[in-house]
This record gives C-alpha cells, structure tokens and sequence, in this order.
C-alpha cells in the first residue's frame, strides 16, 4: 500500500483526509511542519504529501521548499486557501506538486491523489 | 368504678368546663354594664362632716335616741325608722352610708328621695343586698325631717345602722373612693397578675413549654379581682343597679372552687380521686345554687357558706398533697402552691373572722391581700420554672454536645490508629518489593503501590489532623531545619506526580534564603504538598511552578515566602474565598472527575494561621491559579541555600543508596509487636544484618523470651493489648540488666512524647511507620557493627555508562532520575534499558498494527510499551502512551489517527539520541 503523510494543523482536516484516502493508502497524520520534517528525515520519505499551506508554526511553502533543498522530490499536494497566482508560480517551481482549494471535493482530491503517484512511477 | 370514673373523666375536661364558665361571666358582666346607667360623677371640692348624732329610731311603737353606728335587734320584715330634724346647711347636700341587705326607703317629709331594694327589680332571690347609699337632700329642707325606713327578710339587718356622713356629692363620692382607694389599687393590681398569668399561659402553650396552672391560675385571681371590685360598692357609684353586684359576689364566690381545683389539677396528681369528688362538688355547688336562687327558694347569700366551706377544703388539699410531693423531693413549683394555699387560707380565714366581728364595712381586706401577693410570688415562681427549664434544656444539649464530640474524637484516633496500621504494613511490605525486586515491570507495580498507599496515608492523616484543628489538638512544634531539606523532601515525590501527568514542574528557589531556619517543618512540609497536589490535580496541560524566597521582617525573623502557581483551571472570584472551607470542592464541568476530600486547603490555612502567617489566592478561570503562602520564621543560620538544583544532584547520589550494613555475629534482638506486618518489615530490613531475630506478638510473650534468653537489645512497640509496651517494660526492666538497650517504638511522634519516653527510662525512641534508615542508625549505635569490610552491594559503574547516562539528560526530556531510581540506581543496567526499550523495532511493530487497524494487537503493544517508558523515565513518552491507551479502550479512532504518527516521531527521534550517545 502506498504510504501518503497528510500535514495540516486543523485535525478535522486531519481526520477528512484519513476518511478520503483511508481504504486505499496508508495514511499517517501530523499537525505541524516541522514534526513533517522530522518524520521525512527520522523515519522516511512517504509516496506522497499532502500539505496544507495556512499553518501556524510554519508555513507549508516553507517547509516544501525545505524538503526540495534537501534534494527531497516527493510529490505533493497542497491544500490552499485561495487560489492565486501565487499558488500557481510556487506548483510550478517545486516540481511534482498540485493544489486544491479547501475544502476540496473528495471526488477531486482523490483524482490529483491518483495522478501524482502515477506521475512517479 | 374504674369505669365510671373514666367516664367522668371524659366529661369533666377541667380546664375546658372553667373556660366555659369564665366566657359565660364574661357575657353576664357585659350584660351588666349595658343596661345600667352611668351617674354623672360631679367632682367638687369641699368638706364631708360626720351626721352621726340626733336621730331617733321608731320602732315596735318605741321611740329611741341613738347614734349611729348602731347595732340593734330585729326581727325579719319588721319596719324599722329614723329620722332627724334637718338644718338650713344641710340643703342640697348628699348623705352616704354603707347597708347591708335590707330596704332601704329615704324621705324628707313625705317627699321620697331614694329607695333601694324597695320593688324587685332586677332581684334574683329575695337578698336586698350591700350597697353604698348616696341620697341627695333637697336645697329647701330646713326644719323639715330626714326619715330612713329599713326593712329586711333577714333578723337583725335592719337594725344595724353604718355610719353616716353629710357633704356635696362630688366630695361625697370622692372621700369614698378614697376610702377605697387601696382596695381598688390592690384589685387592680390582681387584675393585672391575672392578665399577665393568662399572657404567660397562652405564650407557653404556643412554646410548648410548660408551667402548669398558669392558665388556671390566672382565671382564679380575675374571679379575686373581680370580687374585689365589685365587693368596693364603686361600680355603684358608676353604674348604679346594685342587686345583680352583690349576688355576682356571690356567684363569684361560688365559682371559686371550681377554679382552685383546675388549678391545683395542673399542679399536682396527688389524691386525684378525691380532688374529682370536691370538683364535681363544686359543679353541683354552682348548679344547685343558681337552681335554688332562680326558683326563689334560697338564696346565693344564704347559701353562700357552702361555696366557702368547697373552698377551703380545696385549700387544704392542694396544700397538703404540695406538701408531701415537696417531701418526695419534687421541689418544682410546689414551694408557691403552698404559699398560695396558704395565703387564700390564711386571707379567708381572717376575713371569715372579720365577718364575725364587723358586720357591715369592707369583707375582703385579706383575701385580696392574700391573692396579690400569692399572684407575685407565683408568678416569680413560673418565670424561676421556665427558667429552669430553659437552662436545663440547654444543659443537656451541651452535654449531650460534648459527649458527641468527646466520642468523636475518642472514634478518630481509635480509628486512625486502626486504619494506618495496615496502611504502613502496606507500604512496609511493599519497601520490601521495591528493594528486592530486580523486574521493571514488578518494580514500576511496587511504585504504584507505594504512591497510592502513601497517598491513602497522607489521606487519613490529613483527617486526623483537621479534626485535631477543629478540637484544638493540634500543635505547631518548633525545632531547627534546613530549608534544602524542606525543599528536598516536598518537592521530591509531587515533581514526579507532576511529570506523569505531563506537566511541566519548575522550580525558583531563591539561593539566599537562609540555610537554617526555627520553626515546623514538618507542617509546612504539609501546607507545600498540599498546595501542589491540588496545583496538579486541577491542571490537565501546562506546567506548576514552585517558587520561594525570604523577605525581611523584623531582626532575626522572616517571611517564608512560598509561591505555587499553575496553569490550570483557575478559580471564580465568588469561589475563592470559599475553597478554604472544609469539605468545599468547586463544582464545574472540569472538576468532578477530581478525587479528593476537599479537607486539604482547610488544613492549610488553619496551618499557615496557627503559623502567625496568612495565605492569598490569585486566580484566572481558564488560566491558572496562584496560592501565595506567607510564614513568619526565626532565622538560625543566615548563609545561603544555594543553587538549589545543584544541591540536588549531589544529595540524591549521597542519599539514594542505603547500605546493608553488617553487625558482629551472635547478637540477639527480641522485637515485639503485636501487627504481624509490622513484624514482617523489621524482619526484612535486618534479614541481611547478621543479627539474629526473636520476634514477639504480645506482651506477655516478650516476657517471657525476656526470662528465658540473653539480648542484646531490645524493641517494644508501645499500643499493645494488655501489657502493653510500658507495662512490658516496666515488668522486665526488674530482671534485666540495667545496660541493656531497650527501644520504644510508638507512632507518637511528638517531642514531648519523645521525652516521656526517655524520663520514663527506655534507652532510646523509634517512630513508626519504621523506616530502614532510621532502624540501621540506631541499632549502629547500640550494636557492634562487623569488623569486616562491608562490601558496597552497589556494582561498580562504569564511567561511559555515567557519561552516557549524563548525555541522555541533557539532550532528552528522560527524567533520568526516576529511570535510576526504577533501575536500582544503577547505571550499566539503566543504560541496557534504555538501549533495549528505544529500538526501532518496537515502533515499526505499533505502527504495522496500526495500519492493520488491528486495535487489539495495538492496545497490547501500546500498554506495554507505556510501562516501560514509565520504568526508563521517558515519563513524558510514557504519558503520550496512556493516552493512546486510553483511546483503544474507548474505541477512539479519531484520536489513534491524529496522534499514532506523532507519538512514532518521537519515539523514533529519541532511537536516534540513544544512538547518538552511545558513541
């Protein structure tokens, strides 16, 4: 099963996405950035990642980037507020990523889900 | 006859028949005054003379000169006359004298200016009856004759002649009220004792209090009053209508007994039988009389000696049954029934004699004086009765008060005494664990144990000591101490409590507050654990931080300043005065599922009070809460504590391990007992020590192993059945030789306790629950210790292995010193633990069952893996375990998924530290 890590502060969103995705992948939930890249670096790199942008301790821009620094090309899939220009430039520059506007259709998101692990292999 | 009795019973209900009969005077008196008519009372002032003289009496044909008053005989219905010539003064003028039951017929000349009794009007029976005359003499009448015709039914009457006296009416009718003033007065006085009596009764019936007869009392004196106005003739002069006013005397008269026994039923049950026979009597009297009288046969004069003679024996009844119930010792009350029997007979009898003697005047002098003064004394006797009563009321209720309270206290300390014997058996036995044990798992158990048994312990005595404060038992004792020990002591155990919760426990102890100081530390001891227990009880996340420094006070004083603050719930501001109530525990949605009694903070404060200090309470809802402590302290050792931390360090290593300390072979110590548990203990902590154990059960044992074998020392425990430590003592000291160490063992620790001990002649003291320190010191100091080297029991460390250990608590959250204290404090082992517990493996395996959604599996995993963190002091690791215990058992997946990663990052991030440091 392949092994998607969902990152968001707000743990409904937590939960939804565990509903969404739950009997096809192996989900593990975190709340924060950092603990993210903690996790990526201690226990390993998952199929892929699941983002949400608006958190409180840091950003998940930031911490993409931080794994992309790292040479860290998992795909990943950001849940965004708004969508912007902004949004679109970071997608196109981090390589191998998405975005869905929250909350995001369930239909939808497992749809990206499905095409960014294509894409990988 | 039983029967009938009963009956009559049922039908004469005393009191009732005398309200009846009192309501029915009531209605007669009004009757009375509405159909009289009221004379219109001049008042002038000028001279009443006496017109005694000149009259001449016609009689039988005869003529006389006589002078009034005159006493003459008569026969019945005889005509009788006088008269005398008027003067020109005497015009206009009232005459006044008093008669007596005859007719009474005044002229002048022909002309009739007064007659009494003369038709029958308003006349029940044929008595003319008393009055007082008051005729009015023309104002042209000089040389004309002023002539008096009397007549009466009865021999003699109209032969007796009152003094007369001559002057205006209006001084008339005064100078006869002032004769009567003092009867008046005295009436009027009754009349007021009768009302007040009948306050007192209606007052008491409402209280349910009781001073019998003051009811009846009170109607008997309004029938004295009542008599005694009407017997002045004054209602005369107001009304005028004088028949029914005399023959209401003597009704009155013959109501009397009917109330004396009413009263003298409530007073005393002595010769019920017969006081029955003198009411109905009585009833009969009343009934027979009025009978008699309407039908004009007899009348209530004539009859009137019948209703004297009830009343006299009613007298002597109640009289003499007060009498011998006084001698049976039933004082109450019956010392002013006899008075007042007394003075009714003793006012009745005068006044009977006085009949005799004067026939007409004033026949009640005595009676009226007689009830006056028997109404004071009986009232001041009801007031002493009730008072009595009152007072004996509240006198039980104090000793029955004080009973409860001594029985109360009595049941504490029989009880705690009871409850916290098997409380530190408990413990004792579980010491013996704690030190044999080798198993993490069964020593993590012990742990438990020890810190729900010492909790259960602190419990009772924290019960024990709020009702010592309640009955004033409880003293502050001062001694020296060190304030890092203080610390050290309090801190120790509830940092723990505090870190397995998951909180953060800061410590800000001040490094210039004094070393040494004087006071209770025990107490404050107390007053600091409470106040963190609480702090930790009621805080889920955050941290409790415990602060304390010295302010200055006076010269060589003070003030021990302890500060606990949270982040807990927080108090309102309605409750925060409240909390300090016993019994008090804040109700809202976070605190119910709070164990505790709500005892601690009122045992604080009224510590911290009986300290000289004073406590405050700072507060936020929803913030956390902060108690601030102030005690006043003596300094003895100014230098500084020091870095409070630090110090901590270096004792713990100091402290932490206790030698097996090995005593010189062939030594023999008798230990006596009569808790087998505690026996159990003793044995344990010597079972190394080469000495050799006789243990005893009771006293009378010991006794005998005392005869019987050589010791070398030994230890008696004081609260024994009989003979108990003393006795034991005292018995053996007499064969013993007098070197010999003998101990006393007793959970009385107070100082004074210590020293009567010592003056009683036991060589030294140990306190109980018996702590192996304690026990080892004290027998190195009486017994030979063994020549050989004492092998330290600690293996030797490894110095990488402390290096090792020292990495781990700088770089992780492990409190490494609860990992130690749980691994026998010995490092190399410590070490393989963590190395063992903090593998991959473990976290690959939860995980695994994790995706597998196989709760069970996880559960057990979970549990497991929460011991052991617990055991290698990754108490934070171990709490983030439990809750996801928790959640398996309720079926908590939501809570699984959030929080199953973060606790494998931590896990796992922690792998890679032990790793690290290893190299």
């Amino acid at each position: 099963m392949k092994k998607i890590l969902v990152v968001d502060d707000e743990t409904v969103a937590l939960l939804r996405m565990k509903k969404i995705l739950g009997s096809e992948y192996a989900i593990s939930l975190l709340k924060n950035g950092k603990d993210a890249l903690d996790y990526i670096m201690d226990i390993g790199v998952p199929d892929l990642v699941i983002m949400d942008i608006e958190m409180p301790q840091m950003n998940g821009l930031d911490c993409v980037r931080s794994l992309r620094e790292k040479k860290i090309q998992v795909p990943v899939l950001f849940m965004t507020g708004i969508e912007d220009e902004d949004i679109k430039n970071q997608c196109r520059i981090f390589g191998n990523s998405v975005y869905v506007v929250k909350p995001g259709m369930p239909a939808d998101i497992m749809e990206k889900v499905k095409s960014l692990l294509l894409a990988e292999e | 006859m039983g029967k009938l009795f009963t009956k009559l019973k049922s039908y004469i209900r005393i009191t009732t028949w005398a309200y009846v009969v009192f309501v029915l005077l009531i209605i007669a008196l009004l009757y009375i005054v509405g159909t009289s008519r009221v004379e219109n009372a001049s008042i002038s002032v000028g001279t009443v003379r006496d017109f005694n003289d000149n009259w001449f009496m016609k009689y039988e044909e005869k003529e006389y000169r006589v002078d009034f008053p005159f006493l003459g005989s008569s026969k019945a219905e005889e005509q009788v006359e006088y008269y005398r010539t008027l003067e020109k003064e005497d015009g206009g003028k009232t005459i006044a004298f008093l008669t007596e039951d005859k007719r009474i017929r005044i002229l002048v000349e022909d002309t009739e200016i007064y007659s009494f009794a003369m038709n029958n009007q308003y006349k029940i029976g044929k008595a003319p009856g008393d009055t007082v005359v008051f005729a009015t003499l023309p104002a042209d009448c000089e040389g004309k004759a002023l002539r008096i015709l009397t007549s009466s039914p009865y021999d003699n009457f109209a032969t007796t002649m009152a003094a007369i006296t001559i002057g205006d009416l209006g001084s008339q009718e005064i100078s006869y009220l002032k004769m009567k003033s003092q009867d008046v007065a005295i009436d009027i006085l009754i009349f007021i004792e009768c009302l007040a009596f009948l306050a007192l009764g209606v007052v008491n019936l409402s209280n349910r209090k009781n001073v019998p007869g003051t009811i009846s009392f009170g109607f008997t004196l309004f029938m004295i009053s009542v008599l005694g106005i009407i017997e002045t003739k004054i209602p005369v002069i107001l009304f005028g209508n004088p028949f029914f006013m005399s023959n209401v005397a003597y009704i009155t008269m013959m109501m009397f007994p009917l109330f004396l026994e009413c009263y003298y039923f409530k007073i005393t049950r002595r010769f019920l039988i017969f006081r029955y026979c003198v009411f109905a009597c009585s009833l009969c009297n009343v009934l027979l009389q009025t009978l008699l009288q309407l039908l004009n046969i007899v009348d209530y004069q004539q009859m009137g000696i019948y209703s004297q003679m009830l009343i006299l024996i009613a007298i002597i009844s109640g009289f003499s049954s007060s009498i011998i119930e006084i001698a049976q010792g039933k004082r109450m009350g019956r010392f002013s029934v006899i008075f007042t029997s007394s003075a009714f007979f003793l006012g009745g009898g005068l006044d009977l004699i006085r009949l005799q003697t004067v026939i007409i005047g004033d026949f009640a002098i005595y009676t009226r004086i007689a009830a006056a003064s028997s109404g004071f004394i009986y009232f001041i006797s009801a007031m002493v009765q009730l008072y009595t009563q009152e007072m004996n009321l509240v006198k039980e209720n104090l000793e029955t008060a004080q009973a409860a309270s001594i029985a109360k206290d009595q049941f504490l300390a029989t009880m705690s005494h009871e409850i916290r014997t098997p409380i530190n058996g408990i413990l004792g036995m579980n010491e013996m664990i704690l030190k044999d044990s080798k198993e993490p798992v069964i020593l993590e158990y012990a742990s438990d144990i020890k810190r729900a048994g010492t909790s259960l312990l602190t419990l009772v005595n924290e019960i024990l000591d709020v009702s010592k404060v309640r009955s004033g038992g409880l003293t502050i004792e001062e001694k020296e101490y060190e304030t890092f020990l203080l610390f050290y002591d309090s801190l120790h155990t509830t940092k723990m409590r505090c870190v397995d919760k998951g909180l953060q426990f800061i410590t800000n102890i001040d490094e210039n507050l004094p070393n040494k100081l004087l006071g209770d530390d025990q107490r404050i001891r107390q007053i600091i654990v409470n106040l963190l227990t609480n702090a930790i009880k009621y805080t889920e996340k955050g941290s409790v931080t415990f602060t304390c420094h010295s302010e200055p006070r006076t010269e060589n004083t003070v003030f021990l300043v302890i500060e606990i603050q949270d982040t807990g719930y927080g108090i309102e501001k309605t409750h925060q005065h409240k909390i300090f109530e016993a019994f008090y525990r804040m109700e809202n949605k976070n605190t119910d599922r709070i164990e505790g009694t709500g005892l601690g903070l009122s045992l604080v404060q009224s510590l911290v009070k009986m300290m000289n200090g004073y406590i405050e309470v700072e507060s936020t809802p929803g913030e956390g809460s902060t108690f601030r402590v102030f005690i006043p302290q003596e300094v003895i050792d100014e230098s500084a504590l020091g870095d409070f931390e630090a110090r901590c360090k270096s004792y713990v290593n100091e402290e932490e391990t206790v030698e097996n300390i090995r005593f010189a072979k062939g030594q023999r110590i008798l230990v006596v007992d009569d808790e087998p548990l505690n026996l159990k203990v003793v044995q344990g902590y010597l079972r190394d020590s080469n000495l050799e154990l006789v243990l005893a059960g009771g006293g009378k044992e010991a006794i005998a192993y005392a005869k019987e074998q050589t010791f070398d020392l030994i230890i008696l425990d004081h609260r024994m059945p009989e003979p108990d430590g003393i006795q034991v003592f005292q018995e053996i000291i007499q064969f013993l030789p007098a070197d010999l160490p003998i101990i006393m063992m007793s959970a009385n620790a107070s100082d004074q306790a210590k020293e009567d001990y010592l003056h009683m002649g036991f060589t030294d003291y140990l306190s109980k629950p018996t702590k192996e320190k304690e026990l080892q010191a004290l027998l190195k100091e009486y017994l030979q210790v063994s020549e050989e080297v004492v092998e330290k029991t600690e293996i030797k460390e490894k110095p990488e292995d402390a290096l090792f250990i020292e990495k781990i608590r700088k770089e992780t959250t492990i409190d490494v010193d609860t990992g130690l204290s749980f691994n026998m404090e010995d490092a190399s082992f410590y070490k393989t633990m963590l190395l063992d517990v903090f593998t991959p493996d473990r976290a690959e395996e939860l995980s695994g069952y994790f995706q597998r959604q196989d709760l069970g599996n996880y559960q057990i995993k979970i549990h497991s893996l929460k011991s052991l963190l617990k055991t290698v002091g990754a108490l934070e690791l171990s709490k983030e375990a439990a809750d996801l215990e928790n959640a398996c058992k309720n079926k908590d997946t939501d809570y699984l998924d959030l929080n199953h990663d973060g606790f494998v990052l931590q896990f796992i991030k922690m792998c890679k530290v032990i790793e690290r440091s290893q190299a």
